[in-house]
């Protein structure tokens, strides 16, 4: 993503999808779970971007979510820093729609328990029940959503 | 800042950019989720939609009814020389309100024939009497003020008539002469024994009544129904 035309779409997208999340999704539990929309986003860029460039995605969902919400912005953005450079270190290999899945699942487990460390819920088991259905959710909608990103923003080989 | 009671610059930037297309978002969602849930209880809207019909076209055919049994008692009483009923209406605004002396400003007056001893109502019933009329406004008294008294009639089980005065802002006082019980709730209306004040004109509700039987005396406190404030307009009764 060293093109403005990527970073921009990514931006777009990223800002599409916090808005979707806090107008739709938000109001919908599957099974006391819900989609992360920005956090599919933000892992599908990072596994087809430089690892830095993917936490710097990380860092302004983050910001917008925890700005939407108006909570610390800080436990967004780490656990998001977090997961999408975690992520972004697989962008190496040339992911396809299936392990997108499996790392958009893992990403967004580790972006949600950092958030837990930082911020413990209580009860935290159903916390921890919703995190877990939620990363499998998101590893649903990654197929999508990867789809889409990989169309649009994945570099060419010539 | 936040604990300052406000936003630090870049929530508020977040907020400012993506607060539109989340109300956006969330108005097309609650349009969505009525969509459904008018899907979800169609059944009984269109029961409740039947039955509102039907008792619509009752309250026609009432209507009609009283229509033509209010044409019937208008001749009736032309043929035994009676007064017509009714009176005729002038709009006014109030435009001046002293407290202290119960007394409100209204801008119509001798010009458009106002006279003194008019009631003022509004919509919730009586609010005061004109008092004083010069040519294009007029003062009226309130009915809460202790210088107005007026013949009432308090709707329970058995209609009692009794005299009503201003006690305070938020209170009217109805000396009963007749030795029988006012159901706090009950409804006071005017009785209509009068030159100016037509009768069924709202006045308040009954919330205390006080029995004395040793030294006879019986009042009921009552809620007046209109307050000033509670509307500028108000209509003089000619």
């Amino acid at each position: 993503m060293k093109q403005p035309f990527p970073v921009i779409g990514a931006i777009f997208f990223l800002a599409v999808a916090t808005i979707l999340q806090s107008g739709v999704f938000d109001r919908y539990l599957i099974l006391g779970a819900q989609i992360n929309l920005p956090v599919v986003v933000v892992l599908c860029f990072a596994l087809i971007s430089r690892p830095s460039a993917a936490g710097g995605l990380g860092l302004l969902s983050g910001i917008f979510t925890g700005g939407l919400s108006g909570a610390t912005l800080m436990h967004y953005a780490l656990g998001r820093v977090l997961a999408a450079y975690a992520v972004g270190t697989q962008s190496k290999h040339e992911v396809d729609g299936r392990t997108a899945i499996i790392w958009v699942a893992v990403g967004s487990l580790i972006s949600q328990i950092v958030l837990i460390l930082l911020a413990p819920p209580k009860p935290l088991l159903p916390a921890v029940g919703a995190t877990i259905l939620s990363a499998v959710y998101n590893g649903v909608v990654a197929i999508p959503v990867f789809a889409l990103v990989v169309r649009l923003f994945r570099p060419k080989v010539v | 800042m936040r604990g300052a009671g406000q936003l630090d610059p870049l929530t508020r930037i977040v907020q400012a950019v993506l607060m539109p297309g989340v109300a956006q978002c969330n108005q097309s969602m609650e349009w969505v989720d009525r969509f459904f849930a008018g899907v979800g209880d169609a059944e009984r809207l269109r029961a409740e939609n039947e039955r509102l019909r039907s008792e619509s076209r009752a309250a026609a055919i009432y209507l009609e009814t009283a229509d033509r049994k209010e044409l019937e008692i208008i001749e009736l009483r032309e043929k035994l020389g009676l007064d017509p009923l009714g009176r005729e209406k002038i709009n006014a605004d109030i435009v001046h309100y002293v407290p202290y002396d119960n007394r409100i400003t209204l801008n119509k007056g001798e010009m458009d024939g106002v006279q003194p001893n008019l009631p003022v109502v509004t919509q919730d019933g009586l609010l005061a009497m004109v008092s004083t009329v010069s040519e294009s406004s007029s003062q009226a008294v309130l009915l809460t003020s202790s210088g107005v008294s007026i013949g009432c009639v308090a709707l329970g089980k058995i209609p009692v008539a009794g005299l009503v005065k201003g006690q305070r802002s938020d209170r009217l006082v109805m000396d009963v002469f007749e030795n029988v019980d006012i159901a706090p709730g009950t409804e006071v209306i005017t009785t209509g024994y009068s030159e100016f004040i037509p009768r069924g004109i709202r006045i308040g509700i009954v919330s205390e009544y006080f029995n004395d039987q040793e030294y006879g005396v019986r009042r009921a406190y009552i809620l007046p129904s209109s307050r000033v404030g509670m509307s500028k307009e108000v209509t003089i009764l000619k």
